[in-house]
């Protein structure tokens, strides 16, 4: 699938940006230069300067870093920790599988966007914070994929056997029932952190994520407001980078997930 | 199926209902009939009508109010004395003064207010409050419980003491009244009012002052300063930036609006000057010769020329010396010497030693914290700026945004090196000024220069009140280098030139449209 | 309807839950919403009045206590209290803001699902073809591209360069037009992926092939028993999705000044003032709740495999 090549490459860049980002950028993203402010893209800036003077591509670049990591964090967080408490709660039932839902309906209750909201007016707008507040609202939609899963899978043969011959229930937990619910949470983990870095560059848009000076896609694009007419440039390059990275992400995680067709859960 | 398509069309008629809603603020100028040559000015504002106090002045009107000196002078009130223990004011009211809707302004009315003031104001004043009592029709006497020598410059704040007609809270006349309607003294009234929408104001033509020229004034809410400049510049607005305190245009976008023929730019300095105060009990600037370094090498005129594209004026002395009370930081002010810095930063003992540019002593980097509260003007440029001129000398800065409420906190605990702030206007300064910030019984900022010697200076003049003793605290506070003087934050306001007479109010909490005008 | 009454403890647990926790954390935060407010409002710290604001707006009651008064007038009285910012009652400032939201959210949501439908049915119907591959595109690019980025594209293209769209405010259909768009896209895409899905999948059932060997013409097989089923879960995830256009509308209202609750929600968060955060949270939770169940009731009626499955679950 062509596609999912280019996908595939685009993922891979933003990946070595994200861990080399001084070797890939041709200035430092914070070095400012009143003299040259506002350029459009030429040979010696790819992406022009911001009002700074700042080379645009570097901080591209490094936004790239910023994103991402912030991205997989998230991601990663909720994967960990909505699986753990999917696996519980599917495979002990009862109380513990109560307490779970009763979690997840009232995170569910609300607009994940409001929870996000509250955490971050009480933490405080900052990119670790924010990643805190999307976790925390992130892991419910793993939880529930999971636990349909062990739900199924609980009641098949190798499970009763398994049982039967006396495995402890970590040991079924860790060998046989893990590992055939993880691939379907792992598609959806890549996905999540397409959804991820959207999310992360709109609250930073808002000012409640990453804070200035810091090069995050998000800032750009609320800093480049000012400039629409006279220097559009500076709008398009960084949303152009979220949509390319975001698409790929999604790409990718879609063909890992065509595998397992899911109706209307793969949700934000 | 069928319920599918219910649904659907349940929702296609909540849409069409919705779309139909409030038709009549499409624009305002298409509400305006033709043949009509109505003198009518649409203004750009960032805050509800309400939450704008330069707005609401043209509307409501106070017992005194403050001239450019910082001076208490009449308003409603012609005359007033005080009575020797300071417990009662006497005030002798302005004559042929009517509310909007014909209610007159007379002792009457303003006892109630009073009264009216203690059950439901916030101010200062407020909790003195004791009695009121009307000697004639329009003379009245105010009862304080114990003297509260600020205030007449409480009664002169738009926020605290705005009066207001009786019959505009329910039930009328009533002193815990709740506010219903919207009725003033001033030259304009309030024909609609539409909450974060719009407000629209007709002249009062019982005004008991000079009769505005304009019929009408639009006020439209447009909270995102981009797009108020672009509603100026299709004309969906005439002027911006008046019904704010400062700095509601973006600077970015003054070029552009310079650079355009229908529009006319309009700066006026209030003596606000943004600071950037040290740690001075904490931390590597205890040392005053750091300060001092800071000082100087912060090219303050780079910084408004190139940075601000030339709005806004550079500032060398810790407030401005037009102010009275300042006059004689004149010539004492900070010069730009990017070696002499070098050179102090090396005797404290700062030397590169590892050649990475930054400067160290004993092991330690030369890292500085500077805390930048959100939603102080043009605050990410100016960190960006100082964090690129202090690295030319061998410092880093680490710039830390938060949140206010945050960034106070971590104030007072004295987690900063260097924090973001303002000079203070008139009326707050000196006196309120010097209190809460420089006085070391100051609750709020701790961690602020503070010694014997200048809690006698402060304390000497706030008790003579007069210019000499002010001068002295402020200099002595230039010569400490207990901030960063950056540059006056000049209030601009930008209009179509078909507006005409536009002139700054004395402060910058007010927009002055009384004399404003229409020519096409 | 004793599903309705099963389900009523959870939800009104959820309300209550949702309101303690966001009226605890508030009050724990830091930052002090009389000294943040009143030297806002006044330019300068007035202790006088911070002291006085403090005083009779109770903030120097202990949390519990706070909590426990404003619930009573809250259940009472229907009193939420007024906003520490602007003095207003807090059930006005949502009520003056929430037919703006709401009027979006469900012009967004229409938008989608008929944008959705469309694009998905036309991927599913010719499926391999060029227009396919148009939808798909379109669909992709509708989940990945940043709302406020389209939204900052959309107004620089009709509002500053064609000059045929206001690029701001509230009150007419021009104004509802792009905030509309860029709100509904992301959800019609996944609403189009979903109905793609979910029409390939019901074409290959069994009783599409009993349909077509009955000898109804195409077109009828097609909208009256595909389309008809294909719609069960993308009914669902309309429902579930109110959630997200509620949230998107932070950042749209934000940029087209969009007079909704979302920008007053997100000031008075960062102003400390709690009446104002705690009461909107409440409606919000009640609202999207009772959206939730009914929601809920509307999908047991379509699919009445559901109610058997509930029954069977008891």
């Amino acid at each position: 699938m062509r596609g999912n090549k280019i996908a595939l490459a685009i993922v891979s860049a933003i990946i070595l940006f994200a861990l080399f980002p001084d070797v890939f950028s041709p200035y430092d993203p914070n070095q400012i230069n009143l003299d040259r402010a506002l350029e459009t893209p030429s040979l010696k800036h790819l992406f022009g300067t911001d009002n700074f003077g700042r080379d645009i591509l570097s901080r591209v670049i490094h936004g790239a870093r910023v994103s991402f990591f912030a991205g997989v964090t998230i991601a990663g967080i909720s994967f960990a920790l909505g699986t753990l408490l999917g696996l519980i709660a599917g495979y002990y039932g009862g109380p513990a599988d109560e307490l779970v839902m009763r979690v997840v309906d009232i995170l569910l209750a609300m607009p994940g966007i409001i929870i996000a909201l509250i955490i971050i007016g009480i933490l405080g707008p900052s990119m670790p914070n924010l990643v805190v507040a999307l976790a925390s609202v992130g892991w419910v939609k793993y939880a529930r994929l999971v636990r349909g899963s062990t739900l199924e899978i609980k009641e098949e043969e190798f499970v009763e056997s398994a049982r039967a011959l006396g495995c402890t229930d970590f040991y079924i937990l860790y060998r046989h029932i893990l590992p055939n619910v993880i691939s379907p949470a792992i598609a959806l983990a890549t996905l999540d952190i397409g959804s991820a870095i959207l999310h992360i560059a709109g609250m930073s848009f808002l000012g409640l994520g990453a804070q200035p000076p810091t090069p995050e896609w998000g800032i750009m694009l609320r800093e480049s407001i000012a400039f629409m007419e006279t220097a559009p440039h500076l709008m398009i390059f960084p949303g152009l980078m979220i949509f390319v990275t975001v698409y790929s992400f999604n790409a990718l995680g879609d063909s890992l997930g065509s595998r397992w067709r899911h109706y209307g859960t793969l949700g934000d | 199926m069928t319920r599918v398509f219910l649904l659907v069309l349940l929702l296609a008629g909540m849409l069409v209902f919705a779309g139909c809603m409030d038709s009549g603020s499409k624009s305002a100028r298409e509400a305006v009939p033709e043949q009509q040559v109505e003198q009518v000015l649409v203004v750009g504002g960032a805050d509800d009508f309400l939450e704008s106090e330069e707005i609401k002045a043209n509307v409501f009107e106070m017992l005194v109010r403050v001239d450019e000196k910082g001076e208490v002078v009449p308003f409603l009130a012609e005359s007033w004395n005080v009575s020797e223990d300071g417990t009662v004011y006497t005030f002798h009211l302005r004559r042929n003064v009517s509310f909007h809707d014909g209610t007159p302004w007379d002792a009457e009315a303003a006892k109630w207010f009073w009264m009216w003031k203690k059950n439901t104001g916030t101010g200062g004043f407020v909790r003195y409050i004791k009695d009121a009592e009307v000697l004639d029709r329009y003379t009245v006497r105010f009862y304080l419980t114990e003297p509260y020598p600020s205030l007449l410059r409480d009664l002169a704040s738009q926020f605290k003491a705005e009066v207001i007609s009786p019959t505009s809270v329910e039930p009328a006349w009533s002193y815990s009244g709740e506010r219903r309607k919207l009725i003033g003294t001033g030259p304009f009234m309030v024909e609609e009012y539409k909450k974060e929408q719009v407000a629209v104001l007709v002249r009062y033509d019982r005004y008991w002052g000079e009769k505005p020229k304009l019929d009408r004034i639009i006020y439209r809410y447009i909270p995102d300063e981009n797009t108020r400049v672009m509603a100026l510049k299709n004309g969906e607005v005439d002027i911006i930036g008046a019904t704010e305190h400062h700095a509601s245009i973006p600077f970015e976008r003054i070029p552009e609006l310079r650079a355009d023929p229908e529009i006319v730019v309009d700066q006026h300095s209030y003596g606000r000057i943004q600071v950037v105060e040290f740690n001075c009990q904490k931390g590597v600037f205890r040392d005053r010769r750091m300060r001092k370094a800071v000082n100087l090498a912060i090219n303050r005129e780079a910084l408004v020329e190139k940075l601000f594209k030339g709005n806004g004026i550079p500032a060398t002395t810790i407030t401005s010396p037009d102010f009275p009370f300042a006059s004689g930081l004149r010539g004492k002010g900070y010069a730009y010497d990017v070696d002499a810095a070098k050179r102090l930063l090396r005797e404290a003992g700062w030397v590169d030693t590892d050649g990475d540019g930054i400067r160290e002593k004993n092991g330690e980097e030369l890292a500085v914290r500077y805390l930048v509260p959100i939603g102080e003007a043009n605050a990410n440029p100016v960190a960006v700026y100082l964090q690129s001129e202090l690295k030319k000398i061998g410092m880093r800065v680490e710039i830390v945004t938060m949140e206010r409420g945050a960034a106070y906190e971590a104030k007072k605990r004295g987690e900063y090196d260097l924090f973001l702030h303002h000079s203070g206007n008139i009326p707050w300064a000196p006196a309120g000024l010097l209190l809460a910030k420089y006085h070391s019984s100051s609750p709020d900022w701790p961690y602020a220069y503070h010694s014997p010697e200048l809690d006698e200076l402060i304390e000497k003049a706030i008790a003579s009140g007069d210019s000499e003793d002010f001068n002295r605290v402020y200099l002595k506070l230039q010569e400490e280098h207990v901030c960063i003087p950056l540059y006056d934050i000049v209030k601009t306001v930008a209009y179509n030139k078909k507006v005409r007479g536009y002139v700054h109010a004395p402060t910058m909490y007010e927009a002055n449209f009384r004399t404003v005008y229409i020519e096409e | 309807m004793e599903y309705l009454l099963k389900r009523m403890p959870s939800a009104v647990a959820t309300v209550l839950v949702a309101s303690f926790l966001s009226f605890c954390l508030l009050y724990f935060a830091p930052g002090d919403a009389a000294y943040i407010i009143i030297t806002q409002k006044l330019d300068e710290p007035d202790y006088e009045a911070i002291e006085h604001f403090i005083l009779k707006n109770r903030l120097d009651l202990p949390v519990l206590e706070g909590y426990i008064l404003w619930l009573s007038m809250v259940f009472l009285h229907f009193d939420f209290g007024n906003s520490l910012r602007t003095g207003e009652e807090v059930l006005q400032e949502f009520l003056v803001r929430f037919p703006a939201t709401l009027t979006l959210a469900l012009s967004a949501l229409l938008f989608a699902v008929f944008l959705g439908i469309t694009l998905g049915m036309l991927s599913a119907l010719k499926s391999g073809t060029f227009w396919d591959s148009i939808a798909r595109a379109v669909t992709s690019a509708g989940i990945s591209i940043p709302e406020f980025w389209l939204g900052m594209l959309l107004i620089l293209l009709f509002s500053l360069k064609l000059g045929i769209l206001p690029s701001f405010g509230y009150g007419s259909v021009e104004h509802l037009i792009m905030p509309t768009l860029v709100l509904g896209f992301h959800l019609s895409s996944r609403i189009a992926r979903v109905t793609r899905e979910s029409m390939l999948d019901v074409m290959e059932k069994n009783y599409i092939l009993a349909a077509r060997a009955r000898g109804y013409t195409e077109r009828r097989v097609i909208f009256i028993h595909a389309f008809r089923n294909a719609l069960i879960p993308v009914a669902t995830l309309a429902g579930m999705d109110l959630g997200h256009l509620l949230g998107g509308a932070v950042i749209v209202e934000s940029i087209f000044a969009w007079p909704g609750v979302g920008k007053f929600m997100v000031d008075s968060l960062f102003a400390r003032d709690f009446p104002v955060v705690s009461g909107f949270i409440m409606i919000f939770t009640f609202f999207f709740v009772s959206i939730n169940l009914l929601v809920d009731l509307l999908y047991m009626r379509i699919n009445p495999k559901i109610r058997v499955t509930w029954h069977a679950r008891e």
